[in-house]
């Protein structure tokens, strides 16, 4: 029911952008700049590039706004934009040779883990080492891989949408999907960290 | 039907399971085998690690405000579908005026003249958007200065059109990598003109503030009217222009122009400017 109420109030609003309202962009802008700007920022591993894409995602977004249908999602229609945003830019760092693979080495991070034993909050400090080590391991992706782990996994999508935005059958995505977990968990093991880590 | 590899559940399929998107038969022959097998149990448990790290991660936040940006572009966009199309309309009427009139026209010998009489020169408008690097340097110093410079940056700013180029971005990105570690970067800047877009850092070391410009060369910004001093940074032939207690280091690579602004006798400048042509 409130997801109806969203996407009802969703619509009146790109009717009214449509229309030149200016406030009512504002509101799309402000309602939807989160997602995008995660996703732009997961996808490219880095913070000013991930600025960047959200503020051209919006303008393409509002260029686009009298082709979107009203029978589609309207989040599911700005990951898509978000998500084809940055495989351009991805594909074009690549061609030239400027794409972040990830490069850190696994001791690297074993040793930041070890260090960071025994500090205060010690839970806390070991999550964001981790999470810092899954976000760099996602950069030496696949883009699809990368991409079907971040919005099931940091976006909470279903199968359904994000094979809607990666125009691919969920079969496709369930595949990407567990490629994508099984290749950060055999890095996880491999660096040393398993479930008996977690548990500790 | 369940797919099995050394006896063990395959990877997609205890994908899919853990997120529950399983058939409920198929399901409980898994949960079943999960009863008894620790291999894909624990395989369970590591997808159920990584989802609780990424549950747990921490948003980015936003380093600047980018609705300004995003409205301004917008702005400049509609401007410019008003434009086109006013022009084309204009055209359209020109065209029907011409095939009326051209019968009685092609006597007043004079028409063709205005016509090209008409041909705009970019001259004006180049110089309207040239940047002047020696106004900033000199308005750290006087506020007054600056404010004029900010004034015409403005002006500047709402004149220009076009949308954000990628050459910009990457250059910016690029920038940004290179400058040393001790600096932060407080804010960024897309500059926009007619012709091309530049980019501009405010970067803060120990309370000092350092500004960076970096345009393309074809971009008419210039010193102008301030007397260059020779600078030689490590094996760049640099120049150096100095007003006040400031001091700005320029730099043309042929392809890009930078320059670095900041207080007079401050290391930075010449680190930063070592870094930005060394890395090229």
């Amino acid at each position: 029911m409130k997801n109806k109420m969203e996407q009802g109030s969703t619509e009146s609003l790109v009717r009214s952008a449509r229309n030149g309202d200016g406030a009512a962009f504002k509101t799309i802008y402000e309602r939807y700049y989160q997602p995008v700007y995660r996703t732009a920022y997961r996808l490219l591993g880095e913070r000013m590039g991930a600025e960047d894409i959200t503020q051209e995602v919006f303008i393409k977004i509002h260029r686009k706004l009298d082709s979107f249908d009203f029978n589609a999602s309207f989040q599911t229609w700005c990951y898509r934009i978000t998500v084809n945003t940055c495989y351009d830019i991805m594909r074009k760092q690549k061609r030239r040779g400027r794409y972040n693979k990830g490069s850190v080495e696994p001791d690297f991070y074993e040793s930041k883990l070890q260090s960071s034993k025994g500090s205060e909050p010690e839970d806390n400090l070991n999550r964001k080492v981790l999470t810092e080590i899954i976000e760099d391991k996602l950069q030496a992706m696949h883009e699809d891989l990368k991409t079907a782990f971040v919005l099931r996994e940091f976006e909470q999508l279903s199968y359904s949408d994000i094979a809607n935005i990666m125009e691919c059958s969920e079969g496709t995505v369930a595949s990407r999907l567990a490629r994508a977990r099984s290749q950060l968990t055999k890095y996880l093991t491999k660096i040393g960290i398993d479930h008996s880590y977690f548990n500790q | 039907m369940m797919k099995k590899q050394n006896n063990h559940i395959s990877y997609e399929r205890l994908s899919k399971y853990f997120d529950g998107e399983i058939a409920a038969p198929e399901q409980k022959t898994i949960e079943e085998h999960l009863r008894h097998c620790s291999f894909c149990s624990r395989g369970l448990r590591q997808f159920q690690e990584l989802h609780t790290i990424a549950e747990q991660s921490t948003d980015p936040k936003l380093t600047r405000d980018l609705w300004s940006d995003i409205e301004h572009q917008i702005n400049l966009r509609n401007k410019d579908e008003y434009s086109s199309f006013t022009f084309k309309k204009w055209m359209v009427a020109a065209a029907i005026s011409v095939i009326m009139l051209a019968g009685g026209w092609w006597l007043a010998g004079e028409f063709f003249d205005g016509v090209k009489s008409h041909n705009a020169a970019s001259v004006t408008y180049v110089n309207q958007f040239a940047f002047d690097y020696g106004l900033y340097l000199s308005g750290l110093d006087n506020p007054k200065i600056m404010k004029r410079f900010n004034e015409g940056y403005k002006k500047q700013t709402v004149e220009t059109k076009g949308t954000v180029d990628s050459t910009a971005l990457q250059a910016r990105n690029r920038l940004i990598k290179r400058l040393p570690r001790e600096i932060s970067v407080m804010s960024t800047y897309l500059l926009e003109s007619g012709c091309c877009q530049g980019n501009q850092f405010i970067l803060e070391h120990d309370g000092q503030k350092v500004t960076v410009f970096q345009q393309p060369q074809k971009h008419p910004s210039e010193f102008t009217g301030y007397h260059k001093k020779h600078a030689k940074i490590d094996t760049a032939d640099c120049s150096r222009v100095d007003a006040g207690d400031h001091t700005a280091l320029e730099f043309d690579s042929g392809e890009s122009k930078y320059v670095v602004v900041g207080r007079k006798n401050d290391p930075m400048l010449a680190a930063i400017m070592h870094r930005l042509t060394d890395s090229r």
